[in-house]
């Protein structure tokens, strides 16, 4: 800054009275004036602009005239660096501009916005390319001619680009500012692996590198705040002056110009070690998975489907769906449940135990209520109070009807419902039967099936004391025993007694119902995934029961139910995705409408509520659950021990006093939460039924900063089945736990980065190639001098050279500090080395008479003072 | 020889940087941006390298622009920088000092300037004096950074330049002064009065001899030095005694550059008793020329002014027969 004209004379007045002379400010004749800074400065954003918006256009293949385009870019750019001029371009310059850029948007409003909408539908395309998407969002270009439309809309957001970068460039010489303006837009390219075409990349980080070098000179003032003509500044201390120069253009220039040099070579060595064979697109970890699912809803939702959202924590959510963008459980334990380990899979591997809680009805504004709305489609109350579990008569094992005890302690879960297992026979909750979910007919059917005996089985002591050591902490928490037949499925079904007519009229005339916005929508996926034409002939019925001979087109109907609900399982898992992360549904948009059309990802609240209303639409009864899921690794994970087999096993189990069962207490986080549906078998009753896919990736579970971390070194393979949902997934056994724990951190870390491997060696060994190169050639060009000399008997140079490489030498180890030291000075040094002062002293009278004397050495002379040489390197 | 120094700070502060964007990058899964920041590690050996052979054939000197400058004026001084690389070094830094002798300032001058590639440039900068004295120039120190300012190499100058500034010239109107006799011959060079053009002798050179009384001619052909003695003319002269207080500094310089140059005018040849404060001794100065002014004048320059000079009394110590002294003291000239 300078100093007020009255501050300065007096300034100049003092100096002179005190010291008697004042000094100036420094000039240089002939030194650019501000137009010629305001110029280079225009030429930095230039570079910057067009390598911004000139690779980004160019990378998503919208051709342009890059003359046209960068002649325009470059007027404004300089246009723009102009405004720093002087005083008054500076205040006059951006006002005027924005006008400028008004009127522009207002005359060229459609060429532009046309333009826009060309590049967001090239981006669009690119990106549902690069991630499969099923469906691609286009905008509409007014003007379809872009040879027009995308030069307009370059120039537009240049202009805007370059008035941002001017302040970044000319004004602050910032380098972080500057790289995000340029290089996160960049991004939009990098992300999917499209690689700008080089001479953009070239002009980008042309800036980077002046930029960086300038503002670590700090000399790159504006011309406007000084007087014209002022080259330097003066600082003055109270112990030194300081006159440091304002900006240099030339050297700015020229800073430029071999930043571009060395961007270019650095840009070829990109190019080749990338070229078109590397791309990310299979190689990802948990945390790009998960910015990965932001971009696809943006891809494919727009801006929209970010807002609106909220996440939701694990537990159950009464049947809401719309609203939630994520799900981030606190893995806090919600509930504890003390039972064995049931198996009803084949191969003998434990079963997933669900536990029920809620029964959504009436699916209307994005929520599965209780409400029932009856044949006719109004609301009718809820639901009633013996609309559970109708008890099925499958079977545990061949041994005959087990029944199992489980006690269970709720200790964070919503208080609002009693968890049951199916199918539960009794519930010591003591809640009505509502909550508690047990119908008088139920617990009759109990009472008869089990005996008076088995019920008074129940022993309050040891459960109180085992919610005693459960909940050391003093917690108040609510807990009952249940008893409980396990389900499974493909087990043969028999007639349920409980079900009466009126109960199965009651089913129809509740659970077929959707409302009248989704028909057509459900009609639409339950066609495209074929669940027409899937029927069941009773033809292919074969009872193996023969009191089921004469029922064939009973069974045929049920098993079509089942067939149509595996079939549009099997469509989920083939169109859809599973995702903890689907993003919100836009406002005004209904969740199940959306899920099924154009989202098409989401997680178990997703699934079971929109097949629900597609396995309603097929004329099934189904009904949407929430609970939770104990999953066989809860269970692995889970405290076990052995207990009296008579104390957990019922029924037809004839177990004797001495036989004993392993009994698990598992915690169950929030986590475990999980929605599912119920489909109506006539006569038989309500099964539990999983709809929900497996996931093809990892989704990022945060739970505190080092689960965050190490998400960071998971490496994790797009496009593979890796279900970690737990939901159904009976293949969990010890073994595969092992292996998995097995994999250690640091191998995952460095799995995780090797991807940089090859790049890295071809860059290493390029960089090492050059120096070598650079070495050798250097060595090359001194021995062919060498020989030429000895060729042409120039016997003094080559001397000289010698003479110079000791020099180099006895400057590297401190033995002469002088820039130019006489030969005798050097000889002198040489003889204080313990050399022999004769054969110095030939060596300096020789070395002398080569570098001053008219005539050349001799041979002889030469040698002689080369094995001086000589003999000095080797000592 | 230029000295190393290295900004470990900064180089610290840049790697760190990098590699922290590395990280990101890494994590992120951004190959091109991961392999750039590799890049970018190896532009600061780069610049250092780059640097390190280019600082070398640097020159940069400070000289003025002229050997002698007059009151009212401005003094220039010229750098000379020269960089016959390719490499601009935008950090480049002169440390210097300029000084009137008789009002030491003792602060270093800092010149940051740019040395662009392949260019040999002067920067001026422009003295303004408005006093009288011997200005002392000195170069003390030139460094150079490397372009990304991670490195940077010094050396230590030691040139020296004095720069007389002479004072304005404050001619006295009338000259009506005694001329000084008497003097013991032995007490000063050269105290025998002017010379005539009468050859007395032809002897050997002693010490003290003026070079223009040595016999050339025959210098050149015996391998003597013959010394031609005159003939002493008991003629009278002028024996100026500027008394330098700090007071009246400047305008006793110009009061006795005036009265000189009039003497001078007359065809007068004068003495100046020069006062040693520090040693209490008289150097006596013969002035016949402008040159031999100039010298005066330069002798007067290296004594440091006193708050109250005690030349006059000094003088009338050491030489009590003597008559005729002009005794100079700011605008006042007065015999004693």
């Amino acid at each position: 800054m300078t100093l007020g004209r009255p501050a300065q004379e007096k300034r100049i007045a003092a100096e002179l009275t005190s010291y008697g002379l004042y000094v100036g400010e420094p000039y240089t004749i002939g030194e650019g004036g501000r137009a010629y800074l305001c110029l280079v400065r225009g030429l930095l954003v230039f570079l910057a602009t067009l390598g911004t918006i000139g690779g980004l256009t160019a990378s998503f293949g919208l051709s342009f005239n890059p003359v046209a385009v960068g002649t325009g870019l470059l007027l404004i750019s300089v246009m723009v660096a102009f405004t720093y001029y002087n005083k008054v371009t500076f205040y006059v310059g951006y006002i005027l501009m924005f006008m400028i850029f008004l009127v522009l948007y207002v005359v060229a409003y459609i060429q532009i916005n046309s333009g826009f909408q060309a590049f967001l539908n090239e981006i669009y395309k690119a990106y549902s390319d690069f991630f499969n998407l099923p469906s691609t969002r286009e905008t509409t270009e007014y003007i379809t001619n872009r040879s027009i439309t995308v030069p307009a809309a370059m120039l537009f957001t240049g202009a805007g680009f370059a008035i941002l970068l001017n302040i970044s460039i000319s004004a602050y010489m910032d380098l972080f500012s500057t790289f995000l303006l340029t290089f996160l837009p960049m991004q939009l390219a990098f992300y999917i692996d499209i690689i700008p075409p080089v001479p953009y990349l070239v002009m980008l980080v042309t800036v980077y590198i002046t930029v960086e070098v300038l503002s670590r000179s700090g000399r790159f003032r504006l011309p406007y705040r000084y007087k014209k003509g002022q080259q330097y500044q003066t600082l003055a201390k109270k112990k030194s002056v300081r006159h440091e120069y304002l900006a240099s253009a030339g050297g700015m220039l020229q800073m430029a110009m071999g930043a571009m040099l060395i961007s270019a070579v650095l840009m070829l060595i990109l190019s080749s070690v990338f070229g078109t064979r590397f791309n990310t697109r299979f190689v990802s970890n948990k945390v790009k998975d998960s910015t990965d699912k932001y971009v696809e809803a943006l891809a494919q939702g727009g801006i929209a489907s970010l807002f609106n959202r909220y996440q939701a924590t694990g537990g159950i959510s009464h049947g809401r769906l719309g609203g939630i963008s994520s799900v981030a459980p606190d893995y806090e334990t919600d509930i504890i449940v003390r039972t064995i380990p049931v198996s009803t899979e084949a191969g003998g591997r434990m079963s997933s135990i669900y536990l029920k809680a809620y029964t959504g009805v009436w699916y209307e504004n994005n929520q599965f209520s209780m409400i029932l709305h009856g044949a006719n489609g109004e609301a009718s109350g809820s639901i009633p109070a013996d609309d559970y579990i109708p008890v099925g008569a499958n079977y545990m094992d061949s041994d005959g009807t087990a029944y199992l005890k489980m006690w269970l302690m709720n200790t964070d879960a919503d208080n609002t419902y009693d968890y049951r297992p199916y199918y539960t026979l009794y519930s010591s909750s003591g809640r009505n039967e509502k909550a508690s979910g047990i119908s008088h007919r139920i617990k009759r059917y109990a009472e008869v099936t089990l005996d008076a005996a088995a019920m008074e089985k129940v022993d309050r002591d040891k459960l109180t004391e085992w919610v005693n050591e459960k909940s050391a902490k003093g917690d108040n928490n609510s807990f009952y025993e249940l008893i409980y037949t396990p389900y499974a499925e493909s087990t043969y079904y028999e007639p349920n007694p409980t079900i009466t007519e009126d109960y199965e009229t009651y089913v129809y005339d509740n659970y077929l119902g959707i409302s009248d916005e989704l028909t057509d929508v459900v009609h639409a996926v339950a066609a495209e995934a074929g669940l027409d034409s899937i029927s069941v002939s009773p033809q292919d019925i074969s009872p193996t029961d023969a009191s089921m001979q004469d029922d064939r087109e009973y069974m045929a109907k049920q098993m079509t139910r089942l067939k149509i609900a595996a079939t549009l399982k099997r469509f989920y898992a083939e169109e859809y995705s599973y995702s903890m992360l689907p993003g919100a549904t836009p406002v005004g948009r209904d969740t199940v409408e959306y899920f099924l059309t154009e989202l098409k990802r989401g997680y178990c609240v997703h699934f079971a509520a929109s097949s629900a209303l597609i396995l309603r639409s097929m004329g099934i009864p189904t009904r949407y659950i929430e609970g939770y899921v104990i999953n066989p690794t809860d269970m692995i994970e889970g405290e076990a021990m052995y207990g009296a087999a008579s104390d957990w096993v019922y029924g037809e189990y004839t177990a004797s006093a001495q036989d004993k069962v392993a009994v698990v207490d598992a915690e169950i986080p929030d986590a475990n939460a999980h929605a599912w549906i119920e489909i109506y078998i006539d006569g038989y009753g309500w099964i539990p039924y999983e709809m929900t896919p497996p996931s093809d990736a990892e989704d990022i579970q945060y739970n505190g900063l080092a689960d965050f971390f190490a998400g960071l070194f998971s490496r994790t393979m797009r496009g593979t089945e890796d279900n970690d949902t737990g939901v159904m997934d009976s293949d969990i056994d010890v073994g595969t736990l092992g292996s998995k724990l097995a994999r250690g951190r640091l191998s995952q870390a460095l799995s995780s980065v090797d991807f940089l491997l090859l790049p890295l060696l071809i860059v290493t060994a390029v960089i090492i190639g050059v120096i070598v190169l650079y070495r050798l050639t250097r060595y090359m060009v001194f021995r062919a001098r060498i020989r030429r000399l000895k060729k042409s008997g120039d016997y003094n140079e080559l001397l000289l050279i010698r003479y110079r490489s000791l020099l180099k030498i006895m400057r590297k180890k401190g033995l002469i500090d002088v820039s130019y030291p006489t030969v005798s000075e050097v000889c002198h040094k040489l003889s204080g080395l313990n050399e022999n002062e004769d054969r110095i002293s030939a060596l300096e009278k020789t070395i002398s008479k080569a570098a001053y004397a008219r005539g050349q050495i001799m041979y002889d002379e030469y040698m002689a003072a080369l094995d001086i040489i000589k003999d000095i390197f080797n000592s | 020889m230029w000295t190393k120094l290295k900004n470990l700070p900064y180089i610290i502060i840049y790697i760190a940087g990098v590699l922290l964007l590395l990280l990101a990058a890494v994590f992120y899964r951004q190959p091109l941006l991961s392999v750039l920041l590799i890049l970018m590690i190896v532009l600061p050996f780069l610049s250092v390298y780059a640097a390190r052979c280019a600082i070398p054939r640097i020159e940069v000197d400070i000289i003025p622009e002229y050997r002698e400058y007059e009151l009212p004026g401005e003094v220039r001084l010229i750098v000379s920088v020269s960089n016959p690389t390719f490499l601009p070094l935008l950090n480049c830094r002169l440390t210097y000092r300029i000084e009137n002798m008789y009002y030491p300032d003792g602060r270093d001058r800092e010149l940051l300037f740019p040395a662009e590639a392949r260019r040999n440039k002067k920067i001026y900068i422009p003295v303004t004096v408005e006093s009288a004295g011997m200005l002392r120039l000195r170069a003390m120190k030139v460094e150079i950074s490397d372009p990304l300012h991670m490195y940077t190499q010094y050396i230590v100058k030691s040139d020296m330049y004095d720069i007389p500034v002479m004072p304005k010239s404050n001619k006295p109107e009338k000259i009506s002064l005694t001329k000084s006799e008497s003097m013991e011959e032995d007490a000063i060079w050269a105290p025998d009065g002017e010379l005539t053009m009468d050859l007395r002798q032809i002897r050997d050179y002693v010490p003290g001899d003026r070079l223009k009384d040595v016999h050339w001619l025959i210098a050149a052909k015996r391998d003597e030095l013959p010394v031609k003695e005159y003939e002493r003319a008991k003629e009278l002269y002028y024996m100026l005694l500027p008394e330098l207080t700090e007071d009246t500094l400047q305008d006793t310089l110009s009061t006795f550059y005036g009265l000189a140059q009039a003497l001078l005018d007359m065809g007068e040849t004068f003495r100046v008793a020069v006062y040693r404060d520090f040693e209490g001794i008289f150097d006596f100065i013969t002035v016949e020329d402008e040159v031999s002014l100039k010298q005066s004048l330069y002798e007067l320059y290296r004594e440091q002014p006193v708050t109250d000079s005690a030349a006059y009394e000094k003088y009338k110590d050491m030489y009590p027969d003597s008559i005729g002294l002009v005794r100079i003291r700011g605008r006042e000239i007065t015999e004693g």
